[in-house]
């Protein structure tokens, strides 16, 4: 009995540290699910695209500049609209979009958030070629 | 001869008549700088690794300490308790920092009897939370968590070294370390104890008498016994497993609970690599106010609960026709027989069930064990091959020894990639042979039973290995 109630406290204390304010979610495709960082990044950039289209991706995707122009074509295929998997599979775009979502909801402007964007990742990589915002 | 002759006759023998087949392992033990240089080598490792585990802005793609802790470390341990045994806890810095402690506090009492008597227990549930933490927390990309896993064991192993003799912490709680216990019963490197050595019980860190050895899950290798002055220390062999399976003598109730609850952790690592695991998202988090970890924790509990449920079901079901075996005078319930003379006939009913409940749970057990470290050895394979590259990338870019050229992390998060998938069935397949031939072993009843259980388990692992998986979650 104590070794079931212990495993009950064990069960409950790390669930819950868990993120339970997410509300609905979006029809997510399956690659999102894969662990708690792709769908809190998913979430981030399904809620907040108009800012992830000012905000550069430091991950290397530059490398294929007709498909990432922006953070938000990682997590949206340029020419379908569609969820894309780059993300799901990428710590750098996951990051990004989790520090955007905290700034965002700080109340920091685009123009910041790019700015802070800039500061934090330029050690990581070569950025897209995204235009600042006005 | 069987197992307990030969290591009997190993033990009394001495060194001396041991074939050391693998030259190098016993002289690395008496190695005056064994394990002391390793320790000091594993202590900057640590140091650097719980800096690197809280430090910003760092140039690769992934956290540095997660990528060395869980994408390097974690699964190469799984090859390096096949071949190795509990070789890692003997250099382990964990164990280092017990040791060190032990010479700061000399005159310490022994652990409390509240750790003898819940040692089993506390072990299971250091396993349950070891894992339930890796799954739901997600360790492997969780480079904070890890860091507080890091400094907690550190603090943990230090501080009860302080407080009590030996290795309390690596003993009773140190989850890696009885990861390793359970499943080195089938590592090709086994201590032996020698006759010579009965004053090594009392240098033993972890309690241990080398005459009564169990071979070879509770020796640490730490090396204290093999440098205490007047005491020869243990031996190895280097002997695959095939020609002696290990008996189900050395097999405790510990062990047995530990390999099901290993069993149940491995399932829910194998699913939460597939798309399955993506499908009992979508259906679970809108019941469960879209709380990811929430998920995942009652997802694993689930399944380990289901597992263990159903063992149970079996072996009480088995432990039946065992009980039925030992009345004909060749089972377990030879005890129970003769208690009934005495006259209390309830008690020995309940007491005879009880035994052949324990005993039949532990066969079954135990012939699931090979298929368990099967399945953890086709998932370490996994998470080298997808992993192992970018992980040495990144610890190559932070040491500046490489510079950045770009990256383009894959866009294919499942992947199904042909050699992997005929490796890792070829590790199940090993599994299940090691596993039949431990069901086959056991003459008493159940034979059948227990090995269409394994087949049963080998096929919900072979079809989850099938399926395209992702290599990094």
């Amino acid at each position: 009995m104590v070794a079931v109630l212990a495993m009950l406290l064990i069960v409950f204390f790390i669930a819950g540290c868990g993120d339970s304010t997410a509300g609905n979610d979006p029809a997510f495709p399956e690659f999102v699910y894969r662990s708690e960082e792709s769908l809190n990044g998913y979430r981030i950039a399904a809620a907040n695209q108009s800012i992830l289209e000012h905000v550069p991706c430091y991950c290397g995707c530059k490398q294929d500049p007709e498909k990432y122009q922006n953070l938000k074509d990682c997590f949206y295929n340029r020419q379908t609209g569609d969820f894309d998997e780059h993300a799901a599979g990428c710590t750098t775009c996951l990051d990004e979009a989790m520090d955007i979502g905290q700034w965002q909801g700080e109340g920091l402007s685009v123009l910041a958030i790019r700015e802070r964007i800039d500061a934090k990742y330029s050690e990581r990589g070569e950025p897209t070629d995204t235009p600042m915002p006005e | 001869m069987t197992d307990q002759t030969n290591e009997a006759a190993a033990g009394q023998a001495g060194p001396a008549s041991l074939k050391l087949r693998l030259p190098g392992i016993d002289p690395l033990l008496r190695w005056r700088f064994y394990p002391g240089l390793f320790h000091w080598l594993f202590y900057a490792a640590l140091v650097a690794l719980i800096y690197f585990a809280f430090a910003p802005g760092q140039r690769g793609e992934g956290n540095l300490a997660t990528e060395v802790v869980w994408r390097l470390w974690w699964p190469g341990l799984g090859f390096l308790l096949l071949f190795g045994g509990r070789i890692w806890c003997g250099v382990c810095p964990f164990g280092g920092v017990a040791d060190l402690a032990g010479r700061i506090m000399k005159e310490r009492p022994a652990p409390p009897g509240v750790f003898r008597r819940l040692g089993p227990w506390l072990g299971v549930a250091s396993v349950f939370t070891f894992g339930l933490a890796f799954l739901a927390l997600g360790l492997e990309g969780n480079a904070g968590a890890t860091g507080i896993i890091l400094i907690g064991m550190t603090f943990l192993a230090f501080g009860l070294s302080l407080a009590f003799r030996g290795r309390t912490f690596c003993r009773y709680l140190c989850p890696v370390g009885l990861i390793t216990r359970v499943y080195s019963f089938f590592s090709w490197l086994r201590p032996h104890g020698s006759t010579r050595m009965q004053g090594a019980m009392a240098v033993c860190p972890v309690g241990q008498s080398p005459a009564s050895l169990r071979q070879p899950s509770q020796c640490q290798m730490c090396g204290v016994c093999t440098h205490d002055p007047g005491v020869r220390g243990i031996t190895t062999t280097v002997t695959p497993v095939s020609p002696r399976l290990p008996g189900l003598q050395e097999f405790g109730r510990t062990e047995g609970v530990l390999s099901l609850l290993l069993l149940g952790l491995m399932a829910a690592d194998s699913v939460r690599m597939t798309q399955l695991f993506a499908r009992y998202q979508q259906f679970a988090l809108p019941y469960l106010g879209y709380n990811y970890r929430l998920t995942v924790v009652l997802g694993v509990s689930g399944l380990v609960g289901t597992i263990l449920l159903l063992q149970l079901c079996v072996a009480r079901l088995l432990g039946g026709r065992v009980q039925v075996a030992g009345a004909a005078g060749t089972g377990v319930a030879s005890a129970a027989t003769g208690a009934a003379v005495a006259g209390d006939n309830t008690g020995v009913k309940n007491s005879s069930a009880g035994k052949a409940l324990s005993s039949s749970f532990n066969s079954m057990a135990f012939s699931m064990l090979p298929l368990t470290l099967g399945v953890f050895l086709s998932l370490s394979l996994q998470h080298l091959w997808s992993g192992a590259w970018p992980s040495l990338q990144t610890v190559l870019l932070e040491s500046r020894l490489i510079d950045w050229s770009g990256h383009m992390p894959p866009t294919n998060v499942y992947f199904v990639s042909i050699p992997l998938k005929l490796l890792q069935l070829a590790l199940l397949g090993m599994g299940l042979y090691f596993s039949l031939g431990l069901a086959r072993k056991d003459k008493r009843a159940g034979a059948l039973s227990r090995s269409a259980v394994v087949l049963a388990a080998f096929s919900g692992f072979g079809f989850l290995f099938l399926l395209p998986m992702s290599g990094a979650c």
